[in-house]
């Protein structure tokens, strides 16, 4: 058995491509259906997400290459074989198996790192196990892609610096207020960089929320999304100095918080430090703000900086990322070696205790042996005596199952019968 | 071979609070507590041992007042560390550890005067040395303050500004550390008078030691009176906080070192 995946992502494919081959959820018990019906498919698993769509198929490995798996695809869910050979791209064996824990760790996704894709692989597993594309190879699959991904994330440093400009603008706040529950923010503009930052802020716990706008409908609408309040426009100077945090993203064409507003905000705050955000281009607040003591001033060129050197930071965390993924695969491999023995290791098993039950049984009619305590005493020395002749074998066995050809004969019963 | 044990424990224990500053992971900050404590333990050991071996609390010489400061950077650490659990103050306070258990090594162990053993020693020894550290656990939190305040300013966001707390946190240390120093030496202050006047050794106030310290205490009483009732921004406070530290400095290298008591 072999794992193949078929795919396409953010890198192959654009937006309007994803989209046709995107699966919904309520379509998915009719395509497992249909794939498993397929007598060269003995396990499968389906992942859709918006940046990539993935078919995982476990096959005979004769069945395992890209020829076949498109035929299934093509034959069952009536994807145009063509298209599916564009944009798609094909791995099987150890490959593919590397290609799920890197995507489920986050390695392959459009922002390195990202934490969803976790969730996103680990709810298509249960999918899977709920219309009937599990099995024994994906459940083990899918036991090694949690645990590299819990690894890479746990071991790296992978998600911990922010890649967008309002989540790296919220993360720096939290340089200067550790406990952003008991601080108070105040949005200026209601656009769409204005409810990421908001968002972001609700996300981290902020203690309230206050929106203004030049028109305050605007700014009672983003209120209510994140249960804050809204003032108008006029009234924000006055407020300023009750808010720790200010973002600001509007259309003005000049300065909207003066250093002046700043100095004033700070004399009343009893020097307590205020965070000022820019994300306007042009610029919202006076850059020389920063003078004033307490007071921080970032613009988005300050963000979009820290931006890239986090992004430089996870590149290099995705390379200690690499080397986890790598090292799972090995491990994942030996485990499914040493699962083969398991037939064997049963069939032995068998095979000496039925000889065990012979011997007993010729032995009780031989001395005449028929009350049934005794049987049973001498039944349990049989046991415990095969036992313990076959724990060493049995251990050796399982332990060396995955090491391939690489022992003689002489090794092998070296190793099963006499190693300890 | 007692102290060397200290010494290595401390020094151990720096170099894994200067890998966390570097790679942040938290078994170096935790073995970095481990070997602090295993210090401690080692301090006290000694500390104990002596007292059995002798039987009077060994303080009379450099070497045990080198050995308590020791300790009680310690627990002024975990102190700190239990209320805030940043242990990057620990890259700050551990080499205080180190350089005093050295100091120890080369100290002479014989005492270095004569004393009248009174109750009173216990509460006062005690209050002076936690309130002393504890300032100058404030002194290194200012530090910390004007680093962070500088990176966020300047816009640098290195390995030191990923590592080190929050400002407003810095800022909660500084003030913690500076009322609990303020109030320990204060108690501490106060039964060594008591201890003054019950044992006659009034005269012990024109001493210079006894000069200093109070004015150590007056400053730091300033500092906490203009932080209460004016209200001082934490770049201010940090800046009286490293003027104190300089009296403190006075106090016990100053006056201890170069003028006869």
């Amino acid at each position: 058995m072999q794992l193949a995946v078929l795919g396409l992502n953010h890198n192959t494919a654009t937006v309007n491509v994803r989209e046709r081959f995107a699966v919904k959820k309520e379509n998915l018990e009719e395509l497992y259906g249909k794939i498993m019906s397929d007598g060269r498919v003995f396990e499968a698993c389906v992942v859709s997400t918006c940046n990539r769509v993935e078919y995982y198929v476990v096959t005979e490995a004769s069945f395992c290459d890209k020829s076949h798996v498109l035929d299934i695809l093509s034959t069952h869910c009536g994807l145009d074989t063509a298209e599916l050979n564009k944009y798609t791209y094909f791995k099987s064996g150890r490959e593919a198996v590397k290609h799920i824990f890197a995507v489920a760790s986050g390695l392959d996704s459009l922002v390195l790192g990202e934490p969803q894709i976790f969730g996103q692989i680990k709810s298509a597993l249960e999918s899977s196990r709920e219309y009937g594309g599990f099995g024994g190879f994906l459940n083990r699959l899918s036991e090694y892609t949690l645990k590299t991904a819990k690894r890479v994330r746990t071991f790296t440093g992978i998600s911990e610096n922010p890649v967008s400009v309002s989540y790296a603008a919220v993360e720096l706040s939290k340089k200067i207020f550790n406990n952003l529950e008991e601080a108070g923010a105040l949005i200026i503009g209601a656009g769409e960089m204005c409810e990421l930052a908001a968002r972001h802020l609700v996300g981290s716990g902020i203690g309230s929320v206050t929106v203004t706008n030049r028109t305050l409908e605007k700014a009672e609408k983003l209120a209510g999304e994140f249960g804050g309040k809204a003032i108008s426009f006029d009234e924000f100077p006055e407020r300023l100095s009750e808010a720790d945090i200010i973002i600001s993203s509007t259309g003005a064409p000049g300065y909207v918080v003066t250093g002046d507003m700043m100095k004033s905000a700070m004399a009343k705050r009893r020097h307590r430090p205020m965070f000022f955000i820019d994300i306007a281009v042009p610029r919202d607040i006076d850059p020389a703000g920063t003078d004033v003591e307490n007071v921080y001033v970032y613009d988005i060129d300050d963000l979009k900086s820290v931006v890239e050197a986090n992004k430089k930071e996870r590149e290099k965390e995705a390379k200690k990322g690499w080397e986890i993924v790598c090292a799972y695969s090995d491990k994942f491999d030996e485990c499914m070696e040493s699962l083969k023995i398991t037939p064997v290791i049963k069939q032995l098993r068998s095979s000496f205790d039925e000889a065990g039950r012979e011997e007993l049984q010729k032995f009780c009619d031989k001395n005449k042996v028929t009350d049934p305590d005794e049987i049973a005493r001498l039944n349990h020395l049989v046991v415990s005596t095969l036992n313990k002749i076959l724990h060493t074998p049995f251990t050796n066995l399982k332990h060396h199952a995955a090491d391939g050809g690489k022992y003689s004969i002489g090794d092998v019963i070296d190793l099963i019968f006499l190693k300890k | 071979m007692i102290s060397y044990l200290a010494l290595m424990a401390y020094i151990i224990a720096f170099c894994h609070i200067a890998f966390f500053l570097v790679f942040g992971s938290r078994i170096l900050k935790t073995l970095f507590n481990i070997f602090m404590g295993a210090g401690f333990v080692i301090n006290i050991t000694e500390l104990v041992l002596s007292w059995y071996k002798t039987g009077y609390f060994p303080s009379s010489s450099l070497y045990d007042f080198m050995n308590i400061m020791s300790a009680a950077f310690v627990v002024t650490y975990f102190i700190i560390y239990a209320k805030y659990e940043r242990p990057l103050i620990g890259l700050f306070i551990s080499p205080f550890n180190v350089v005093f258990s050295a100091a120890a090594i080369v100290a002479p162990v014989s005492a270095s005067y004569t004393f009248v053993d009174s109750i009173w020693r216990y509460g006062h020894l005690p209050f002076v040395i936690l309130g002393t550290t504890f300032f100058i656990a404030s002194f290194l939190s200012a530090v910390m303050y004007f680093i962070q305040e500088r990176q966020l300013k300047g816009k640098k966001f290195g390995m030191v500004f990923q590592r080190f707390p929050p400002l407003d946190t810095i800022n909660k240390i500084n003030s913690t550390t500076l009322k609990l120093g303020f109030y320990f030496y204060t108690i501490g202050a106060v039964l060594g008078f008591a201890w003054m006047a019950d044992g006659g050794f009034e005269s012990l106030l024109a001493s210079s030691k006894i000069i200093f310290s109070m004015v150590t205490w007056v400053v730091f009483a300033v500092i906490m009176g203009l932080k209460r009732w004016k209200g001082l921004s934490p770049r201010r406070m940090a800046f009286f906080t490293i003027a104190g530290f300089l009296c403190v400095l006075v106090t016990y290298i100053g006056v201890a070192v170069f003028l006869i008591r």
